[in-house]
């Protein structure tokens, strides 16, 4: 490194580095035991900066007041024996317009919004909700938003096209 | 310096100080600080997993570890093998115990890790 400004860790485990206002992102290969240019970054070679700060996932779990049995006992409820509830996995929003609240809201429908949603996804590049299929496995994803996830979408949008199910019979 | 709990830590005057950010006040209220003797840490990071604050001392090469209450402390010199030169660069990950090291004028970063040999010293 030729003077690095600024150092962050993503929760990849990948190195964040601003050098000579650019950013290098840098992954450990463990065949050659040494740190390279991480492939496919998204962040290497945007401007910044002298300081750049990833943003981080948290949560509050705190082993000292939610471990244990007294956290996780609980007494058998209603709901317990009500029965899955059956994914939806083509429900994805109750709106086609993007204004409106209950986009990106299931409400329980696949219809056309629900095409319109995926689509507006897809161009934007979301692969959380977009990227669903791969070439090896039709419901792998990969990590790429190709063809493949449009197909595999709307053919799953196409054979649950009406009403989710609600609930499956009770297990018990 | 943000904790997982919502809480804030600012070193000023030589002190660490911790603020309550959810109060619904209109001022920050203070719920605790650590005196640092006038010292000025260099660079700070929020440890997720243990819910410590770690500050780096890069002249004395001291690490020094504090509980997110500032209640208790570990104070520990940095590996020997650890060379920074330049301004001081540190970061950490929500998901490991590890800190990364390094200076902006220095042509390594180092990762050190307090568990490595179960002692809680900082190990490269």
């Amino acid at each position: 490194m030729q003077k690095p400004t600024s150092l962050q860790v993503g929760e990849s485990g990948n190195l964040v580095v601003v050098e000579n206002g650019k950013v290098r992102e840098f992954a450990y290969n463990a065949q050659t035991r040494g740190w390279e240019d991480a492939p496919r970054s998204y962040l290497a070679g945007m401007k910044a900066g002298r300081r750049l700060v990833l943003a981080r996932s948290r949560n509050n779990f705190d082993e000292k007041l939610m471990s244990g049995p007294g956290w996780t006992n609980y007494e058998s409820m209603l709901e317990d024996e009500a029965g899955d509830v059956p994914d939806c996995p083509a429900d994805l929003t109750g709106s086609s317009d993007a204004r409106d609240p209950a986009w990106g809201i299931p409400d329980g429908v696949v219809d056309a919004a629900d095409s319109t949603y995926f689509l507006t996804q897809y161009e934007q590049g979301n692969k959380l909700v977009a990227d669903l299929a791969g070439p090896v496995s039709p419901s792998v994803p990969d990590s790429r938003l190709t063809e493949d996830d449009l197909r595999y979408y709307q053919a799953l949008h196409d054979r649950s096209l009406g009403y989710c199910p609600t609930e499956s019979s009770p297990s018990k | 310096m943000f904790g997982r709990h919502g809480d804030l830590y600012l070193v000023n005057a030589g002190q660490l100080t911790r603020f309550d950010t959810l109060g619904d006040g209109e001022r920050l209220t203070v719920l605790g600080s650590f005196d640092l003797k006038g010292a000025m840490p260099d660079a700070m990071v929020y440890d997720n997993q243990s819910d410590e604050i770690t500050l780096l001392f890069a002249k004395s090469r001291r690490l020094l570890t504090i509980s997110r209450d500032l209640t208790t402390m570990r104070d520990q010199a940095l590996p020997a093998e650890v060379k920074m030169t330049g301004e001081v660069l540190m970061a950490n990950t929500s998901l490991g115990r590890s800190v990364w090291v390094g200076g902006s004028q220095s042509p390594t970063f180092y990762e050190l890790n307090p568990m490595t040999d179960g002692s809680g010293r900082w190990q490269t």
